[in-house]
């Protein structure tokens, strides 16, 4: 058990829900992009959070009796997923990226971002964040009244 | 308890109860850091899927200790016929009792399995925050009285 842990670990949350806000900026800011490097619109990304420690975790009471139950190490992002839920449609024969032949013709499909999901996603970003932050805050004043052992005045 | 050396200090006071408290105090100042340690964990933690809380266990079992050790009528009683038979209360030393975290498993708090309250773990970061520094200004408050026994008269 390290001297700083608790920093440690509020950092790796710190860091997480920064990269989870970035992913969803980028969300945000490519919510009409339909053309990316690799065809087709922009897919929406998340970002996949897990624990640090090996310990696992449970959907399930039961648990073998064999587990150690070491303290944690923080989160880390395992992988930044795109998401596979299908494109929203519009009606817009006059855009450039609009289908060409088929049922479908005349229509452009847009990314699967939902503005409503990501700024919401925003908002749980941004408290988990200042959590964490809080974490950081009561570990410096906890390690500032450590100081003061043994300075008895006397 | 004879064969225990107490950290940072010498066998002078080892059997004034004064160091009992001093080494009360240190222990609580330990398990609070490390309280504090997992609450940081958990709250890093509040948006993984299925991640499950810890909380550290310390003050339950030392009250269980001491209760046991100042009324008898509080000890788990055992029927012993033979003078061979153990009995379930076995005299411990406080300085025996360890912290332990406990994972838990039970309950779920969100649809994606995750148990991690946080309004609950900012609160209890905060309680550990107040103890701490309690403990620091009782253990600051036991080392003046023990400057002032050691001043000359």
């Amino acid at each position: 058990m390290g001297m700083f842990d608790a920093f440690n670990i509020a950092s790796t949350g710190l860091t997480a829900q920064r990269l989870r806000m970035d992913v969803i900026s980028s969300n945000v800011a490519n919510a009409t992009t339909t053309r990316t490097p690799e065809g087709g619109p922009y897919k929406r990304q998340r970002a996949i959070f897990a624990p640090v420690n090996i310990r696992p975790f449970y959907k399930s009471a039961l648990v073998p009796s064999r587990i150690e139950h070491g303290m944690g190490q923080g989160v880390r992002v395992v992988k930044i997923e795109q998401d596979a839920e299908p494109f929203r449609l519009t009606y817009d024969p006059t855009h450039p990226d609009a289908i060409k032949i088929g049922p479908k013709k005349g229509y452009v499909e847009m990314p699967n971002v939902n503005i409503v999901m990501e700024m919401t996603d925003l908002i749980s970003a941004s408290r988990s964040y200042e959590a964490n932050i809080t974490m950081v805050n009561n570990a410096r004043s906890m390690y500032m009244k450590a100081l003061e052992i043994g300075r008895t005045g006397v | 308890m004879a064969e225990f050396h107490f950290q940072g200090c010498g066998a002078m006071f080892e059997h004034s109860g004064m160091m009992r408290t001093n080494y009360l105090l240190e222990r609580g100042l330990d398990v609070e850091s490390m309280r504090r340690n997992v609450i940081a964990n958990n709250i890093a933690n509040v948006d993984v899927p299925h991640f499950k809380r810890s909380e550290v266990n310390f003050e339950s079992e030392l009250r269980r200790l001491l209760m046991e050790k100042a009324d008898p009528s509080n000890r788990f009683p055992a029927i012993m016929t033979d003078e061979r038979h153990i009995p379930f209360y076995v005299e411990r030393d406080v300085r025996g009792v360890r912290p332990r975290i406990r994972l838990d498993y039970t309950t779920t708090l969100r649809n994606d399995g995750n148990n991690v309250d946080i309004e609950k773990e900012t609160v209890d970061a905060a309680k550990t925050q107040m103890r701490y520094n309690a403990y620091v200004t009782m253990l600051n408050q036991n080392y003046k009285v023990l400057k002032i026994a050691m001043r000359p008269a």
